[in-house]
């Protein structure tokens, strides 16, 4: 009899939850929706999120307020939109780093594939890897010569362990094995002071360009499959001479993972639609970004396949955290 | 093109309606969001960033430059009124301030604040007018090396802060860079003494540890005492400082400046460094020592004067080099990449109505704080006339959410509620906490800078004697230690004379 009953009800409930389901997305977002920012206001992440911000409002009828939950290097505010209510009113806004670099770092409170869905790319920034301008080497194959040459000697300066900027060096120090030792700072604005100094000589940033252009600091390689618009001089990675060197600094929007399909669906096809908006192009111009809007599933690809580049730099250049 | 049509050109920028407007909203904002317990420039300016997107680049950094000065010279009205400190540099303004307002002083002591900030203010600007060239490049003479000596100069100075033995505030200094090892480590990236809590890996969050050990200790002092339902200040003698006190404080304010202004070059330490290098010149030149701590005018005028003219003068590097000097001027610098403008070397020259016009509205919005300031001090004055009951509970809820607000984290709530116990202890064991907060600050400086120093030399610790700037540096160092023993051992001799 009661076996019956739940046979019986069955269709009903799956009808419902349908229902409930096309409901969800017809009627999302109906309140505010509370997109976090793993990092302090100022930064890259926060700057996609408050340009993308104002869209997100206009095409969703609803107020989007970002909350920046910074700390132990984006991982607190990720662990709190990877437990959020899987309702779609919590979505991230990160670089890559939260997901492709910090759980093979640290014992990170979430799971980068199982906790998080990706709704979609936003941009992409181009990493320079640049020189100061003491530095004999004109190229980065001058450079490395020189750094084969003279071994021990180079310093590389980083905005701190594990971020993209250190391994962006150490992804050449194993391609090219010449030896250049790391230095790490807070932050990405005492290592560029500490290189026009003179202290460091190596960096790699993707906000370098005004001292590229004023001609203190050498531009050697830029990140990328085709060159930089900003600096067409500028060979990409693959020019220089540099195989199995392409790093990744992507921005894009998650959802817990548990958030219905409809609702990440009815995310992904706004936010893509925005990421191609030509009037947003100049806006991520300007902080040296390039809009690249990649649906879920390439999205999902370039994680996976940035968690095993990644992975492998940190283990064969024993980056240790914790 | 010289200075003075450099000038006229950023004043047609500041002073039209417009910018005018943004200029005094900025004070005004900055002014008024500083004044909470727990608010520092930084909290402001980050909670005010997002208003400014829409604006024109010029507005909007005229106008967050305006939250920035604005913010810092209320940061020494709730240390005064509180002893609240809302940021670092205003851990000194606490010890001379409150007490001055627990004589029935406050309205003299936030009126030296306001005119002391404003002449430094007036001095620091003139300065980035005219010098910022030419001083562009001296934060780039100091190296790793050089940072850290200057820091252990920074923290034997800190040992001259109080009235307390010399043991006592060295233990408390030490007690601080302790508690500033907790924290990720940036040479290895290891999470150390985190007890698994992420909300650690930062480091102990400095307002929550100053509004624990300063305001809410504070507080539980007060309800312990017996005179519960007396005001904080029974009564309020005047609110502008007499003859006497600007006889006192003039000559304080010119030293503050001068030290202000030089040490605000320097990214990272220097408003800290110069606000209590300032506190400590004026107690050993002053003639009567026994009168620090206990409401000296000079310790808040001088400190007072030395923190604005840093505030002013760590625009330098970020608008000659694009190299924010701390983060408030992180936060400025994110505000003017989203504008599309990149800060750096090249901005003055490319962006000369946007240089010169931030540096003009700095003159008028000194000014308009000035005024602003002035009127609002019988306010705040009054304030005081709350009774215990009533102004008690209000504090507690302010410096809640300005602690909350830092990064947004309970944790830190209840991180300065276990600061407010440790606080309370050292208050009945008459122990300060300035040196602790100094420490707190400066220790992770200095552990950061001294490794960064041995790794660049690959280990050789010769290079804080070999590199100029730290040998003389550690040359002060030993010799203001030898003054401070000299002094601090009179000072004993002659407390055991004459017993009170």
């Amino acid at each position: 009899m009661l076996k019956r009953r739940t046979l019986v009800g069955m269709p009903l409930a799956l009808a419902a939850s349908r229902t409930a389901w096309a409901d969800a997305a017809d009627g999302y977002p109906n309140r505010t929706v509370r997109l976090i920012v793993p990092y302090p206001p100022g930064g890259g992440g926060d700057a996609v999120a408050r340009i993308i911000a104002p869209k997100l409002q206009d095409a969703l009828g609803q107020t989007f307020i970002i909350d920046n939950r910074p700390g132990a290097g984006a991982s607190i505010g990720t662990d709190l939109a990877a437990k959020a209510p899987p309702d779609g009113y919590t979505i991230l806004e990160t670089p890559g780093a939260a997901l492709t670099v910090n759980p093979q770092l640290m014992v990170a409170p979430y799971d980068p594939i199982k906790d998080l869905a990706p709704i979609a790319m936003v941009t992409r920034a181009r990493m320079l890897f640049v020189c100061a301008p003491s530095v004999p080497a004109k190229t980065m194959q001058e450079l490395i010569a020189y750094a084969k040459a003279n071994p021990g000697k180079l310093n590389f300066g980083s905005a701190g362990n594990g971020t993209i900027t250190q391994l962006s060096w150490e992804m050449v120090k194993i391609a090219t094995g010449i030896d250049i030792v790391h230095v790490p700072y807070r932050g990405s604005g005492p290592a560029i002071n500490d290189l026009l100094a003179g202290q460091i000589q190596l960096f790699s940033e993707s906000v370098l360009l005004p001292y590229v252009r004023a001609g203190q600091m050498r531009a050697l390689a830029v990140s990328g499959d085709e060159r930089w618009a900003a600096l067409p001089d500028v060979p990409t990675v693959k020019e220089a001479g540099l195989t199995g060197v392409n790093p990744s600094a992507w921005y894009g929007v998650f959802v817990p993972a548990a958030t219905p399909a409809a609702i990440a669906a009815k995310l992904s096809a706004v936010v893509l639609k925005i990421a191609a908006d030509p009037e947003l192009k100049q806006k991520f111009d300007a902080i040296g970004m390039e809009p690249t809007p990649l649906g879920p599933e390439a999205f999902a690809k370039v994680i996976r396949d940035d968690i095993a580049t990644n992975g492998e730099v940190i283990r064969k250049a024993h980056i240790t955290l914790d | 093109m010289n200075i003075l049509d450099n000038l006229a050109m950023g004043f047609s920028v500041a002073v039209t309606p417009e910018n005018f407007l943004y200029c005094l909203a900025g004070a005004f904002l900055g002014t008024l969001v500083g004044v909470f317990p727990g608010l520092g420039p930084v909290t402001t300016i980050a909670m005010l960033l997002p208003f400014t997107f829409k604006l024109p680049a010029v507005a909007s950094l005229i106008m967050l430059s305006g939250i920035y000065y604005g913010a810092h010279h209320s940061g020494s009205t709730t240390a005064v009124m509180l002893n609240m400190p809302g940021e670092p540099t205003s851990v000194v303004i606490c010890i001379d301030g409150h007490p001055m307002a627990r004589q029935g002083r406050a309205g003299p002591a936030l009126s030296i604040a306001a005119l002391s900030s404003f002449f430094a203010g007036c001095v620091a600007v003139m300065i980035i007018a005219c010098f910022s060239p030419v001083l562009a490049s001296t934060g780039l003479l100091f190296g790793p090396a050089d940072y850290a000596s200057l820091i252990v100069m920074a923290l034997v100075t800190a040992s001259a802060l109080s009235a307390e033995s010399l043991t006592t505030t060295t233990a408390m200094a030490a007690l601080g860079v302790l508690l500033g090892t907790v924290g990720t480590d940036v040479n290895s990236g290891t999470i150390r003494f985190a007890f698994g809590q992420p909300a650690l890996a930062d480091g102990v969050n400095f307002v929550a540890a100053a509004v624990g050990l300063f305001a809410f200790a504070d507080v539980i002092t007060h309800v312990g005492t017996l005179h519960q339902r007396v005001p904080l200040s029974a009564k309020i003698t005047g609110l502008l400082p007499t003859r006497a006190d600007l006889a006192a404080s003039w000559k304080a304010i010119l030293r503050g400046t001068a030290i202000g202004s030089a040490f605000g070059i320097l990214p990272g330490t220097g408003p800290l460094i110069s606000s209590f290098a300032s506190y400590v010149m004026e107690r050993q030149l002053a003639t009567d020592r026994t009168r620090f701590g206990n409401g000296a005018i000079e310790g808040v005028a001088g400190p007072e004067a030395a923190n604005n003219a840093a505030a002013l003068t760590h625009f330098i590097p970020m608008l000659t080099l694009g190299i924010p000097a701390g983060a408030a001027n992180a936060l400025l610098m994110g505000a003017l990449i989203m504008q599309g403008i990149a800060p750096g070397p090249l901005l003055i020259s490319q962006h000369a109505n946007l240089f010169w016009g931030v540096v003009a509205s700095m003159w008028i919005g000194n000014l308009m704080l000035l005024v602003l300031n002035l009127p609002l001090v019988g306010i705040w004055v009054r304030l005081l006339a709350i009774p215990y009951r009533v102004l008690y509970p209000a504090v507690l809820v302010f410096c809640c959410i300005g602690v909350y607000s830092v990064s947004n984290a309970t944790f830190d709530v209840y991180l300065a509620a276990g600061f407010a116990l440790i606080g309370f202890v050292f208050k009945q064991l008459d122990c300060s906490p300035a040196p602790l907060i100094l420490g707190l600050v400066l220790g992770p400086m200095l552990e950061e800078n001294m490794r960064r120093a041995l790794l660049l030399s690959r280990g050789d610790f010769s290079i804080f004697l070999t590199r100029p700037i730290s040998l003389s540096m550690l040359i002060v160092t030993v010799a203001l230690a030898v003054i401070f023993s000299r002094s601090a051992f009179r000072d004993r001799q002659a407390r055991l004379a004459n017993p009170q």
